[in-house]
């Protein structure tokens, strides 16, 4: 994919991947970041087949890498949060989502808002596509009944 | 997952996708940028040990290209030895002007009994460069030249990755250019001199 096509695909999914990234947990300044530094990577020479998931995973592990940096390094800033980087809403499903575990948030956000297949979702976390199609039904019912329990 | 479930979730995502704000467009793609302000405390504490660790090797490394901290070879080691400073301002360097012709003496310092042998690897010749000063200074002594004097001043030069030139000072004036190799780079033999040594003028 050379840098003209890259930067269309990638155009045309950062929404539901920024979204993702918000959903399980990032701060928008994180999601930003997580999302250009993906974004480079490809540019770097990363081969990718789904613009979609590739984005959303390296994103979200960029994203993962940087949040346990800043835990070693925050004491070393002291830095209260900034307008940018605090949610402009609270969204309960996403506070109630985090209530789950790793995988049944990724496979749910995986599927429901970056809008992976769910072959394209064993794919790029690595299971099975029965594990996904499991995890989805099990961690729906769960955050269903956590949003009901409101 | 039957269908209720199926059109709950694909409804409660989309609503709450639908609620977070995007950055503008012109944010998506990143602009060229140096350390952004949130790798900036790594990218402090980089630079300050980056620092740090000059500021010792500067204060640790006497001479800047003298590797190793000197290590007694015993009475022909006990010669003061002076600071780099000191070696500058003796003009004890390694591009002075020596007499012609050069007086060579002892072109190869062979060690000559084991027991000497085993002394020198024992009080740390051997293997480290940074201590080919004390083997000059103990090859000097060894021939006389430096016996009785104090030195003002000493240069290493690496020439090799096991090689070097060394320049020592004698406070009454002359100084002395001597080539120092380690030849078995991978045993742990002593150091010894391969070429000769030069007399120069001050």
């Amino acid at each position: 994919m050379n840098g003209a096509s890259w930067e269309e695909e990638y155009r045309a999914t950062f929404p539901q991947v920024y979204r993702g990234l918000i959903a399980l947990g990032a701060r928008p300044d994180e999601a930003e970041d997580a999302l250009h530094d993906a974004f480079v990577r490809q540019l770097e020479g990363a081969d990718i087949s789904s613009a979609a998931g590739w984005l959303f995973v390296v994103a979200m592990r960029r994203w993962r890498r940087r949040r346990w940096r800043d835990r070693i390094f925050r004491p070393l800033v002291g830095a209260a949060p900034t307008a940018e980087s605090v949610p402009d809403v609270r969204i309960d499903l996403f506070d109630a989502l985090r209530k789950l575990t790793r995988r049944q948030r990724e496979v749910l956000v995986a599927r429901y808002i970056v809008g992976l297949s769910q072959d394209e979702t064993a794919q790029v976390l690595g299971i099975a596509r029965g594990t996904v199609a499991a995890t989805a039904t099990q961690a729906a019912r769960a955050l269903r009944a956590r949003m009901e329990e409101r | 997952m039957d269908e209720d479930l199926q059109l709950w979730t694909v409804r409660a995502f989309d609503d709450a996708a639908d609620r977070v704000t995007l950055p503008s467009r012109e944010r998506w793609i990143p602009a060229a940028r140096g350390p952004s302000r949130r790798d900036f405390p790594i990218f402090a504490v980089v630079v300050a040990g980056l620092v740090l660790l000059g500021i010792a090797l500067w204060a640790a490394v006497p001479g800047r290209i003298d590797v190793g901290a000197p290590a007694s070879v015993g009475d022909k080691a006990q010669q003061p030895m002076p600071s780099a400073t000191a070696a500058a301002a003796n003009g004890c360097d390694a591009t002075g002007n020596y007499s012609t012709p050069v007086v060579a003496q002892y072109p190869t310092r062979n060690l000559r009994t084991p027991q000497e042998q085993q002394d020198l690897v024992r009080q740390g010749v051997g293997t480290d460069m940074g201590n080919v000063r004390i083997a000059a200074i103990a090859y000097l002594t060894d021939v006389g030249v430096l016996s009785g004097s104090a030195l003002t001043g000493y240069l290493i030069q690496p020439t090799g990755p096991h090689e070097a030139t060394v320049v020592l000072c004698r406070s009454d004036g002359p100084r002395f250019r001597i080539s120092l190799a380690q030849p078995f780079p991978n045993e742990p033999r002593p150091i010894w001199t391969v070429g000769s040594y030069q007399q120069g003028d001050r």
